[in-house]
């Protein structure tokens, strides 16, 4: 009996470090100071700098239908949805996976390394002095080029990016547009 | 390499959302005047000043909940910057329980080294690092390369599938070892490597038309058949 071939392993999703860390140096600030707030109500001590008689004057002021709270509760709950589309959503992948001939190696490059390495490897051709590259699952390469005979540079402009993006897991559709040089 | 810090930060930001969802919500609901009494009385009304006097346990009780949060709050922050590196890793299989069997490590970071040395000599390599994570007994590998932008991702990824993760996993005993690498493409020029430069190297290594002597790429698309024989000569050279 034959073990199935392995999965083809996919690059990690992000662990969305930057929203974690902000929300738990938050959360954890202000459970410090509900703490200390809390002591000081139940020891009627004044702490921080806080007066515990302006808390509760605030709070016998301040009625439930007024703009401020109405305002915090909206507010909250649309930071709450958000932390909960964080916490359930899977992250993206934040790297363009590569194809590797290894089921168990998941390779990926950045985007924007790729197309550097792409935008490279097109001025690298003979003739070509510049190259802009634009959209992603439809990728159009205009490359500028002060030759005035550009035959087959087109062709030699997609075969070098066919073969620089044959790497990738799902290739994009390679368009090519020439473009003279102004003088 | 951060699974446990993504476990807990998909747990910590969904019950952080939830709690604030919630008592959004409440709030909003209040404000309007849904449930809870009229809307126009005070947040904090004479009868609620009353109950809090009549029961003197609820601050003491309301700043251990603070605490225990609060803890747990700084728990999840303090694991943010953990990396689930792997120390050593166990490279005999046997049990231990025959008379004299004993148990075989070897410094993760050893390998760690060897194998970046290893990436640090392929053409077109600035820089490479690698870490291994998961349990002495089934370890994973974390790789990131840096290239240079003239690099061909393609030989890198040759070298890592042919040469580099079969001689890993030989050494280690563990032929199912998974890796994940990580190729980062640098922004800077061109590191001068005359000896080991591959093929698209050497097509931009001079990129200025006015300079005599200079090699461009011809209009032919670059043969991948042509890297070949190079690569297999390097990677023979090292061995």
């Amino acid at each position: 009996m034959t073990s199935p071939p392995p999965v083809q392993a996919r690059m990690p999703r992000g662990s969305r470090p930057v929203t974690a860390f902000v929300a738990a140096l938050l959360a954890t600030c202000v459970c410090a100071f509900a703490a200390v707030q809390a002591i000081s109500l139940g020891l009627h001590h004044r702490t921080l700098g806080f007066s515990v008689h302006a808390i509760t004057r605030l709070g016998r002021t301040t009625h439930w239908d007024a703009p401020a709270v109405l305002t915090a509760g909206i507010a909250a709950a649309v930071i709450g949805i958000g932390l909960l589309a964080a916490g359930l959503l899977p992250p993206r992948r934040r790297v363009t996976e590569l194809a590797a001939a290894d089921p168990r190696l998941a390779a990926g490059i950045p985007p924007a390394g790729l197309r550097r390495a792409l935008r490279a490897a097109v001025t690298g051709i003979d003739g070509i002095t510049a190259a802009r590259l634009r959209g992603r699952r439809h990728l159009t390469i205009t490359a500028t080029t002060g030759l005035h005979d550009t035959t087959g540079l087109a062709e030699a402009i997609q075969a070098t990016a066919a073969q620089r993006l044959a790497l990738l897991a799902r290739p994009p559709a390679v368009r090519v547009r020439l473009r003279r040089e102004d003088h | 390499m951060r699974r446990r810090a993504a476990r807990g930060n998909r747990l910590g930001l969904a019950l952080l959302g939830l709690a604030l969802l919630a008592a959004g919500a409440a709030l909003t609901a209040r404000s309007r005047g849904w449930y809870g009494g009229p809307a126009a009385t005070s947040l904090y009304p004479p009868a609620a000043r009353h109950y809090l006097h009549a029961h003197p346990w609820i601050w003491p009780a309301a700043a251990a909940a603070a605490i225990i949060i609060g803890l747990a709050c700084l728990r999840w922050l303090l694991i943010q910057p953990r990396r689930d590196l792997l120390r050593h890793i166990r490279l005999d299989t046997g049990q231990g329980t025959e008379p004299g069997a004993g148990r075989t490590t070897l410094p993760a970071a050893a390998l760690a080294n060897v194998i970046e040395d290893d990436l640090a000599a392929q053409p077109g390599i600035r820089r490479a690092s690698a870490a291994l994570t998961g349990s002495p007994d089934q370890p994973q590998l974390w790789l990131a390369v840096t290239t240079d932008t003239q690099a061909d991702p393609g030989r890198l990824l040759s070298h890592l599938t042919s040469d580099l993760l079969p001689g890993v996993r030989t050494s280690l005993g563990q032929p199912d070892l998974a890796a994940t690498a990580r190729i980062i493409t640098t922004r800077r020029q061109l590191r001068p490597q005359p000896t080991l430069a591959s093929q698209p190297l050497t097509r931009r290594a001079a990129p200025h038309h006015d300079q005599p002597g200079h090699q461009r790429a011809s209009r032919q698309p670059p043969d991948p058949a042509d890297t070949q024989p190079q690569q297999q000569e390097t990677s023979e050279g090292r061995r």
